[in-house]
């Protein structure tokens, strides 16, 4: 009875396996739409998961190891922050020394390198050094985000699925975006901004078919971010705030100059730092944690992620001068230390400070022009918005990122000429094509951006693959030869069979009808 | 001269014959001209890789192939 159930059984899995296998293959054509959408759903899920267990596991020892929530190190007194970041210090340590010195490239940078230059293989490693510390990095107050971790986090996923499912290389690319988006979205619950930022800085194009798996796996990221942690955003600003004439356009141009300079600023901070690369790891890290130690000492407010802060100028409650000094501190630390080798992120700390930049240019404002310049919170976002332009190169992804974070259409208009003036300044003028770019120019992994190349990457060999061919022997007589050119095969394979190898070879099958 | 009893040998006919090289088919055509590169052969074949036991070809895949994917 057992014997006889046993066949089928079989038969159904052989098929499944041969199902699966075709589907695979079929992944390798231009027009795998339908099935990168799928994939697309399965790595958005996945990615949101592990971003919700990273946030998760950031979040929850925050909130016991702090007096007043997660975000508030400005009320521990001077030898508990100093405390905390030797400790973390350590931890990092440890962690990076037992990764070795090859698994310590993590962040944007590393998926971009990994991206166009591997084929999209991230290294597990690397993978599990961002998670735990991009988790230290944050609990312990250095002066970083962990949205960048987060982008490494799901690029990772989305490149083991590949792996797991033994999927084409050139599906790599649009799912390794597809995780990009999820992880954005995941984190900031900005499904479009999610969509917007891996098109505009990884995959680094807009087509249809990257398009559409990238946008589910983006609404699959916010959605388990929603469910874990609710669907309020970061961020609240007052509806009603927007521009109040048009004479407020001269200082959105002024504040796109800011911007830029701010952007530049934190680039060239960032890539000079990286010249330190060559020193040990212990060293860099203590020069890291000293700095941030020092820079907090009177500026408290540069450490963690920093949206306390963000919350509070937004709202208005940071004077002009707070809001410099903590803009200016939080630029130089968070662009040392990340280069330094803490293991943290780019993205959240140029929203702070662009934030508080802006805010600093709209609170001074106002106090010059009380009735005639809209609420500093106002230009809080439109300053997050341009910094995030400038430094990281993304102009549409920072457009839609402050749309979503604080759904107030109003800043779109003047967030549009801040963030042009801004990113050409920082192009043009600066010589910076964004922080990741110039990260990999300076540490020598250059992209190479030639469209061919590019075209060939993204291309399985299904697509230019001649199936119309015949494997025959080396030698046939006149009668087999006929049957053999009776199917009008293009090719003939055979194996030469000589002593030394059983190489394969082919030959065209005209050319035997030729001979014939 | 030409016998309809003799075996024909397809090393010894007059015609171009191209030396293969073994790619998976999960390769992009990058890695196809990478592998055509470095195994120094004119083409390259793709075997059906869901049964091992198999060691029937797929397709082949010619540098002209991949060239004129991407040329006008």
């Amino acid at each position: 009875m057992k014997d006889s159930a046993n066949p089928p059984r079989l038969k159904y899995l052989l098929r499944l396996r041969e199902v699966f296998h075709q589907f695979r293959y079929s992944i390798s054509y231009v027009e795998a739409l339908p099935q990168l959408t799928f994939l697309g759903l399965i790595v958005g899920v996945a990615a949101g998961l592990v971003i919700a267990l990273f946030r998760l596991c950031i979040e929850f020892p925050l909130g016991w190891l702090l007096p007043a929530g997660p975000e508030s190190f400005e009320l521990l007194d001077l030898a508990q922050r100093w405390g905390l970041l030797g400790a973390g210090a350590l931890a990092l340590l440890l962690l990076l020394l037992v990764a070795g010195k090859s698994h310590r490239q993590v962040s944007v940078g590393h998926v971009l390198d990994r991206l166009y230059n591997y084929q999209g293989h991230l290294p597990a490693t690397n993978w599990y050094v961002q998670f735990v510390g991009g988790v230290i990095s944050v609990i312990s107050g250095q002066s970083v985000g962990r949205e960048g971790p987060a982008i490494h986090l799901g690029a990772g996923v989305a490149s083991r699925c590949a792996r797991w499912l033994k999927l084409p290389n050139n599906s790599r690319f649009t799912l390794i975006g597809c995780g990009v988006a999820s992880a954005i979205s995941a984190s900031f619950n900005t499904p479009l901004a999610g969509v917007i930022f891996a098109m505009e800085v990884i995959l680094m194009e807009y087509t249809l078919v990257g398009f559409v798996p990238v946008i589910l796996a983006s609404f699959s990221g916010a959605a388990v971010a929603q469910i874990v942690f609710g669907g309020s955003p970061l961020l609240q600003i007052e509806q009603h705030s927007q521009m109040l004439t048009l004479l407020e356009l001269p200082l959105m141009l002024v504040m796109g100059l800011v911007i830029a300079c701010a952007g530049a600023g934190f680039i060239a901070v960032h890539i000079r730092t990286l010249r330190l690369l060559h020193w040990p790891i212990a060293v860099r890290l203590l020069l890291a944690t000293l700095f941030t130690a020092t820079l907090a000492w009177p500026v408290p407010e540069i450490m963690g992620l920093g949206y306390d802060t963000l919350d509070a100028a937004v709202a208005g409650k940071l004077a002009a001068q707070t809001l410099l000094i903590v803009g200016v501190a939080k630029l130089i630390s968070s662009a040392a230390v990340i280069a330094l080798g803490v293991p943290g992120g780019i993205i959240g700390p140029t929203l702070i400070i662009g934030a508080c930049l802006g805010g600093a240019v709209g609170t001074i404002a106002q106090g010059l022009y009380p009735t005639a310049i809209a609420e500093p919170g106002f230009y809080v976002i439109i300053g997050m918005a341009g910094m995030m332009a400038a430094a990281l190169n993304a102009p549409m992804a920072a457009l839609v990122a402050a749309l979503e974070l604080t759904y107030n259409p109003h800043m779109i208009f003047p967030s549009m000429l801040v963030i042009v003036i801004a990113c050409l300044v920082t192009r043009n003028v600066f010589n910076y094509q964004g922080v990741f770019i110039e990260q990999l120019r300076v540490t020598g992994r250059d992209l190479d951006f030639r469209p061919a190349l590019q075209v060939l990457k993204k291309t399985g060999i299904a697509n230019v693959l001649n199936t119309n061919l015949l494997v025959t022997r080396r030698r046939f007589n006149y009668e087999e030869a006929k049957q053999l050119l009776a199917g009008h095969p293009e090719w003939l394979v055979f194996e030469a069979h000589d002593d030394q190898s059983r190489d394969k070879t082919a030959l065209r099958a005209a050319d035997l009808a030729t001979f014939f | 001269m030409l016998s309809l009893e003799q075996d024909v040998d397809l090393l010894a006919i007059p015609a171009r014959r191209l030396l293969l090289s073994p790619i998976h088919e999960t390769a992009t055509l990058w890695d196809a001209l990478e592998a055509m590169r470095l195994s120094r052969a004119e083409a390259l074949y793709v075997a059906y890789s869901n049964n091992p036991l198999i060691n029937a070809v797929r397709g082949l895949v010619t540098e002209d192939a991949v060239k004129n994917f991407y040329r006008i």
